[in-house]
């Protein structure tokens, strides 16, 4: 089975711009995909795609098997997304309360929850962080804290966009081998335009225009005339 | 940038700290009640109960200094709905202040009045600094507080930073590029910073919708029991209850 088949998408926002013409997309499962692409080219719509935010205007897509049209509430249980502001994810007003957020609105009992806290706080190096708030988180927590809020309903697809937008070089190179490690055993679809990221994925796609242009080689990192000279940049 | 006005010293350990917020929920408004509801009291009274409060603030271990700060700030107000009691008549002796006659039980109840909101907001000021505001909010749900009152608290508690930071960093570039401006020209630019942090809300919030949406909300914020009541919680109980109303039956 597919993790996700997307065929012919089309999404116009209300104000007229056409996010999404046509994309086609297909990630096996297990697989990690890197979806490469300038501002604007429509990355985060085709994202809120996956777990049934927007519902395709025309076109197809399957999650898991699943068509969102279909009822969203089984692909959410299963599909974990991550936003790119970590102020937009992280609502609650206690770490401890945001990671437990998922997993209660899945109605597991208190002591199932706890534990998955406790290991997904783990598994992203954020232990010790429950009682604060995440105001008063640094950047690169805050980022940490959100994938958290997302591994704790143990996902099967798990959906990032932009994961080190915004990180200094520090906390990036934290960031990087705390996604190689997530990468293991997961189907991972993440969207941005981190060349080294990029790297450490097993297929990357070029978005451009609302549109998937072409597959790239995702070791080719270094050359920056994969992705296309400034001309014809959107 | 740090901001930290709400619940400053929430978070450091005292007796008074470890207590179940619904217990110091109770007892704090009980105190305020009982202080604000009695009639007049003799100034003797009005000791006990200052120090009976005193002793609280002394056991929490928030600087005392910063609480009776933070507390006056309620006397200007009272003050000026205050001022003309002294003035109202009544009986008992009485004293002049120029061509002013000031009676006995007129001053005692402006006193009472000055000294009572004082108290009260010490009261509240004192459950503050001794409960984290999630704490609290989850002490006064599971005392029958509505949840949407509480879940809009908490967001509250959660993004009033975050707008008071963007309200910010636009003030300061607005300084950066216009240092020199006029008061009606300011109030302009002021009006527009408002009127664009509200948008910028705004679309936060939508986003905020669409997180918790792809977390399973569906209309109903759950949240885990935490609350416990323990030994200490009855303890602490049992010995104020009887001590707030100690000057009921004191002669």
């Amino acid at each position: 089975m597919k993790a996700v088949e997307i065929r012919g998408l089309r999404y116009t926002y209300p104000d007229g711009t056409a996010a999404l013409r046509g994309v086609n997309l297909e990630v096996e499962e297990g697989e990690s995909v890197y979806l490469m692409g300038p501002n604007g080219s429509g990355k985060s719509t085709l994202l809120l795609h996956l777990n049934g935010l927007l519902l395709p205007q025309r076109g197809e897509v399957r999650v898991l098997g699943m068509d969102t049209r279909n009822g969203v509430g089984e692909i959410r249980r299963r599909v974990g997304l991550v936003f790119q502001d970590p102020d937009d994810q992280l609502f609650m007003p206690t770490v401890l309360e945001d990671v437990a957020f998922g997993p209660l609105h899945l109605g597991l009992g208190e002591r199932e929850v706890r534990r998955r806290v406790r290991e997904a706080l783990r598994a992203v190096g954020a232990e010790g962080l429950e009682r604060r708030s995440p105001h008063h988180l640094s950047y690169g927590e805050k980022k940490r804290v959100a994938i958290a809020t997302i591994l704790s309903m143990e996902p099967q697809l798990l959906v990032l966009d932009e994961p080190t937008l915004g990180l200094d070089p520090w906390a990036r190179r934290e960031f990087l081998s705390l996604l190689r490690r997530l990468k293991r055993g997961r189907t991972l679809v993440m969207a941005g335009h981190d060349l080294e990221l990029m790297g450490l994925c097993d297929r990357a796609l070029l978005l451009r225009r609302g549109r998937v242009e072409r597959e790239v080689d995702p070791e080719a990192w270094g050359e920056i005339e994969i992705i296309g000279g400034r001309k014809n940049h959107r | 940038m740090k901001h930290h006005f709400l619940d400053q010293y929430s978070d450091r350990r005292s007796p008074l700290h470890s207590l179940d917020p619904r217990v110091k929920i109770l007892s704090l408004l009980s105190f305020v009640v009982v202080v604000v509801l009695t009639p007049p009291l003799p100034p003797h009274r009005l000791l006990f109960y200052t120090l009976f409060l005193l002793s609280l603030v002394l056991l929490s271990r928030v600087p005392p200094l910063f609480l009776l700060r933070r507390s006056t700030v309620v006397l200007p107000f009272v003050g000026l709905l205050a001022v003309g009691l002294p003035f109202l008549g009544g009986s008992g002796g009485s004293y002049s202040l120029g061509p002013f006659h000031v009676t006995h039980s007129a001053l005692l109840i402006f006193l009472n009045v000055l000294w009572k909101a004082w108290l009260s907001v010490l009261a509240m000021g004192l459950l503050v600094s001794t409960t984290p505001f999630t704490r609290l909010l989850r002490g006064l749900q599971s005392l029958g507080l509505p949840q949407l009152f509480t879940t809009l608290l908490s967001f509250m508690y959660r993004y009033l930073y975050l707008i008071v930071d963007e309200f910010e960093r636009m003030g300061r570039s607005r300084e950066a590029r216009a240092w020199r401006m006029g008061r009606l020209e300011r109030m302009r630019v002021v009006g527009n910073m408002v009127g664009s942090v509200f948008l910028r809300s705004y679309e936060r919030g939508e986003r905020i919708y669409q997180a918790m949406r792809a977390r399973g909300f569906e209309g109903r914020i759950r949240v885990m029991r935490e609350l416990r009541m323990g030994g200490t919680d009855l303890l602490f109980l049992s010995l104020f209850f009887p001590l707030l109303l100690l000057p009921a039956v004191m002669v």
